[in-house]
């Protein structure tokens, strides 16, 4: 009993520390600017809802156009990803090709290279596809595989599961893609859901590409309008800036707990289905 | 006839992901290893340069500290981060009520990422009078400003690091889901503890992601970039004790236009990663366990 | 088999081609040549809200103002906006109109990036009314690769209400370097707890050039060498070194932690009661912090001094070498620095207008803080040396990276000062090399 109180105590804790930041953003959002660095204290004394009034219009567009295009451009980079990873980490975990070992290490490898010396070449290309202040070079690349980290993790998950079911049904008569389709895909349902998850995260977030390919205002993304609000060389606008942050964190944060709860309700590997 | 029949199906699924690799990874790759034995400077056409670039690596008194700092980040934040995240995804498993909100919280600053909240944050509490501090002259310590001393400032985004374990917490949770309940339910029948469950019933299963986790987060430590935004502006101080391998790359690249000399030190970085990858693709033979090809990596 | 290796080599054909145009790089993009109908143009500028919304007001006075030119505007905060630049740049399409910083202007006009606008004065920027050394502000190897967008000089601010509660009256405008250490001794003994007098500004490029310029000489030679002596740098880090122990300027790691943006400056966290800082940066620390704060010069030289302090552009609008319409671009920056119209609608946010005919149309129009920094350039006007010449290829990273290097490792301890001061001439020689 007092085993599992302990437990709760110190997951509740770690919470608690885990969410300090939030807490942090929230109070300072609804601080005028120049009590958000000066004071010690969390709270504020005079709370008020400008910046976040103000901020959602600041820039001319309003936030809504903003958060429209990063759920977009997240949405087809989650579907794009689910699609061709899945394709090709069913390839090399469950299928015998020839040169699968040396596709493999490729894929690792192509992860390895830091973006920035890719990006101007990548640029280039872009560029003279005239895809540059369009969304497709975010959106695109996820469609053909780019992401090699959800590749090799979804070929660890593939590999872990047992074979029997496979065998079973290839003597039902049913070819690779069958498998795939019946078999497979069903049993990845905790790791499309944690790319799923994963991939919206981290695209909403991927500033370095939104900023060099979108040009136009109204094309922005959450994140980099929130950077369009912060000037190290003059004054910066922390209240405004604060506040949609705050608000930027809720679709992310709902996003996760709506599909967490499907990670942790997988399905049994018992039984053969179809 | 199978195998000629599992070749074309097997290229079938690679289409996508080939595609990408030839039209828009390849290219560039190729192009940033030719850079990187040119003088480039953004503007002007690459000047072939021959193995100058990399032969500067010796003389380069900051490439050198740039190594350390990163080496000492790896090695530091790796094991800590999927140790937590292992530890707090076994803790939050399960179907019990509540859970889902505590899998959020300790997900969230994953969330918060390089924000600006995280740099405020981490100034309050370990800046010269920052919590932590403040806590230590309770107990007559006086601390120094750790994120910005030389010899502390490392420990204080390898503390950030491993802070955000959301993303292989939830690699973790998916995979012990994963695990068929009737396994555990044997383990009971035969008269295992909890303890005894977990390592011989859970660990073994898992161990495909935890060899999944060990090598991305290696991958990704090697690549550290933001952190250094945090705490030093992104100028790797106080006197280099931040200036990540990449940080380097980039302001040697970007901010003093020596593209040449970043991309050979890119290349430089991708082969010992590969080699440490590698190196744990050999180990991965002895203690990773795959349900397919018995087991064989 | 023959089928397969045929599919893969298309593919990698595929990839040759691309790997080869990437390789390429600058080219012309897909221009529609000889079209009717506006020329567009693009502007790139950073900023914060204010200046966004500012701006955009103004090109679309601008558009009514010149249907035949269509801006498209490209804007963002301070970070990213050189890795955009640099990006576009190398991958051949650059912004049109580009607002830039002194301290990167170099850089990109000595590798040819940026369009002299000589040719276009005065017909297109009318800029008789900017004074010679401001318009100097803007030219390197004597052609003009950026119209000054802002006056700007050098300023140390001071919280004066901090001054106050440690019984100091603020300096007056003949403080010297000796000045100066005494009175930040004095405040050090009575300063309440963990506040210093004055940051630790061994590193601050721009202390130490003004240090230099009092003593005739200057951080860079015409030529691209550098302008001083080990002793001079010896001696100036050896006078903050007595700073530092005498606590009267604040301890390294403190210091390291005043990276770069104004929200971390040890004036903002009320630390310090004197940062060195420039005078278009009043507006960012008066908004973050609710104590009095006034501009002082940075100290004086002994009597018979050169002026330390020049006036400097805040930032700079140039045209990309690569611009289609640099008669337009150059209209564009006409408008905006010296239109009656378009500049009250910009007001003083850039900086204290060069144009003397702009800044006495909107120095009535100013708020308070503006005012203040109004003043004081006006004050400074008659007070500052001549422009020094831009620097060299590499002077950013010694003034910046090897500076701070040798400055953090003598305030830290790891290194002698004469140590710190040889390590920093090897790097500046092998920086400046290239």
């Amino acid at each position: 009993m007092t085993r599992r109180l302990l437990r709760q105590a110190l997951l509740a804790g770690g919470a608690l520390v885990m969410l300090y930041p939030l807490l942090w953003m929230l109070a300072a959002s609804v601080k005028p600017t120049e009590e958000i660095f000066g004071g010690p204290g969390l709270w504020p004394r005079h709370p008020t809802l400008d910046n976040y009034r103000s901020g959602w219009v600041a820039l001319g567009v309003g936030f809504t156009t903003f958060f429209g295009n990063s759920l977009l451009i997240s949405s087809a980079a989650v579907i794009g990803n689910m699609l061709s990873c899945s394709m090709a980490a069913y390839a090399f975990a469950r299928l015998s090709f020839r040169f699968r070992r040396l596709w493999f290490a490729v894929m690792l490898v192509s992860i390895m290279l830091p973006i920035h010396v890719l990006i101007i070449p990548q640029y280039t290309l872009f560029h003279r596809l005239g895809w540059v202040n369009t969304f497709l070079p975010l959106i695109v690349p996820k469609f053909l595989g780019v992401d090699g980290f959800f590749i090799f993790l979804m070929v660890q998950f593939i590999r872990a599961l047992p074979t029997e079911l496979d065998d079973a049904a290839r003597l039902d008569g049913c070819g690779p893609v069958q498998i795939y389709l019946r078999i497979i895909l069903p049993l990845m349902a905790p790791v499309l859901v944690t790319t799923a998850v994963l991939t919206f995260i981290w695209s909403w977030d991927d500033f370095l590409s939104q900023l060099v390919y979108l040009d136009d205002v109204g094309h922005y993304t959450v994140p980099l309008a929130l950077r369009s609000f912060l000037d190290s060389s003059g004054e910066s606008s922390w209240g405004q800036m604060l506040a949609m942050a705050t608000l930027s964190l809720l679709p992310m944060l709902a996003f996760f707990l709506v599909f967490q709860r499907r990670i942790t309700e997988g399905i049994s590997t018992t039984g053969l289905r179809g | 006839m199978r195998r000629r029949h599992e070749n074309r199906v097997a290229y079938l699924f690679l289409a996508p992901w080939l595609a990408g690799l030839l039209l828009l990874t390849a290219g560039p790759m190729l192009v940033s290893l030719y850079l990187s034995f040119t003088d480039f400077n953004l503007v002007n056409p690459p000047r072939w340069a021959g193995a100058d670039n990399y032969r500067r690596f010796a003389s380069d008194v900051h490439f050198q500290n740039a190594v350390r700092v990163t080496f000492v980040y790896v090695v530091g934040s790796v094991p800590l981060t999927v140790g937590f995240a292992l530890a707090v995804a076994v803790l939050l498993h399960g179907r019990r009520r509540g859970l889902g909100a505590y899998r959020a919280a300790y997900y969230l600053p994953s969330l918060l990422g390089g924000s600006v909240a995280v740099s405020i944050l981490w100034r309050q509490i370990f800046g010269d009078d920052g919590l932590v501090n403040r806590g230590l002259r309770l107990v007559g310590v006086v601390g120094p400003s750790w994120i910005s001393t030389p010899e502390y400032a490392i420990y204080t985004l390898i503390i950030m690091h491993v802070w955000q374990f959301g993303s292989p917490m939830l690699i973790f949770l998916a995979g012990l889901r994963q695990i068929p309940v009737e396994l555990h339910e044997a383990a009971v029948v035969d008269g295992g503890g909890p303890v005894r469950r977990f390592v011989g019933v859970t660990l073994p299963l898992l161990t495909p992601l935890i060899f999944f986790n060990l090598v991305l987060q290696m991958i990704n430590s090697f690549k550290v970039f933001t952190p250094a935004f945090i705490i030093s502006g992104g100028r790797g101080g106080p006197a280099d004790a931040t200036l990540f391998y990449t940080l380097y790359l980039y302001g040697e690249g970007f901010t003093l236009f020596r593209m040449g000399y970043a991309s050979a030190m890119a290349w430089t970085l991708l082969a010992v990663i590969a080699l440490f990858t590698a190196g744990m693709f050999v180990t991965a033979r002895y203690w990773v366990y795959y349900a397919d090809r018995d087991g064989a990596p | 088999m023959g089928r397969r290796l045929s599919r893969r080599s298309l593919l990698a054909g595929a990839g040759a081609v691309c790997a080869g145009s990437a390789l390429a790089g600058a080219g012309a993009c897909g221009a529609k040549s000889g079209s009717s109908g506006p020329k567009t143009i693009g502007m790139a500028w950073w900023g914060s809200t204010e200046r966004h919304r500012r701006t955009q007001e103004a090109i679309a006075a601008f558009g009514r103002r010149h249907p035949e030119i269509k801006v498209n505007p490209e804007f963002s905060g301070w970070a990213g906006y050189w890795d955009k630049l640099a990006t576009q740049t190398a991958g051949g399409n650059p912004p049109d109109v580009i607002q830039m910083d002194y301290s990167y202007i170099v850089e990109y006009a000595r590798r040819g990036s940026l369009r002299a606008l000589d040719d276009l004065v005065p017909q297109v920027l009318h800029v008789s009314d900017f004074a010679t050394d401001v318009l100097a502000g803007g030219k390197i190897d004597n052609k003009l690769y950026g119209v000054n967008a802002g006056l700007n000089s050098w300023a140390l601010m001071m919280n004066v209400t901090l001054l106050k509660t440690a019984g100091v009256d603020p300096p007056d405008a003949s403080m010297t370097w000796t000045d100066f250490a005494a009175l930040t001794r004095r405040i050090a003994q009575r300063a309440p707890a963990g506040v210093f007098a004055s940051e630790y500004g061994v590193y601050d490029s721009n202390a130490f050039e003004c240090w230099l310029r009092q003593r005739g000489r200057s951080w860079f030679t015409a030529d691209g060498a550098l302008g001083f002596a080990p002793a001079d740098l010896a001696e100036w880090i050896a006078f903050w070194e007595d700073l530092r122990k005498a606590k009267a300027a604040a301890t390294a790691d403190l210091q390291a932690s005043a990276a770069g943006d104004v929200q971390n400056t040890l004036l903002v966290r009320r630390k310090v009661m004197f940062d060195f800082a420039s005078s278009n940066q009043l507006t960012a620390y008066a908004s973050l912090l609710k104590d009095e704060i006034a501009l002082h010069m940075y100290p004086l030289g002994p009597a018979g001094s050169k002026p330390g302090q020049y006036l400097k552009p805040s930032m700079l609008m140039s045209v990309s070498a690569k611009s289609r319409y640099p008669r337009e671009a150059a209209t564009l920056i006409d408008a905006l620095l010296t239109d009656p119209e378009i500049t009250s609608i910009l007001g003083s946010e850039r900086g204290i207008p060069p144009s003397a005919g702009v800044r006495s149309a909107l120095k009535g129009k100013a708020d308070p803080v503006e005012q203040k920094t109004y003043e004081y350039i006006d004050f400074v006007g008659p007070r500052v040396g001549p422009l020094p010449p831009p620097a060299p290829l590499g002077g950013n990273e010694v003034t910046g990276k090897h500076l701070t290097f040798a400055g953090q490792q003598v305030g830290f301890g790891k290194a002698s000062i004469d140590q710190a001061v040889s390590r920093f001439f090897e790097d500046a020689e092998r920086a400046l090399k290239k």
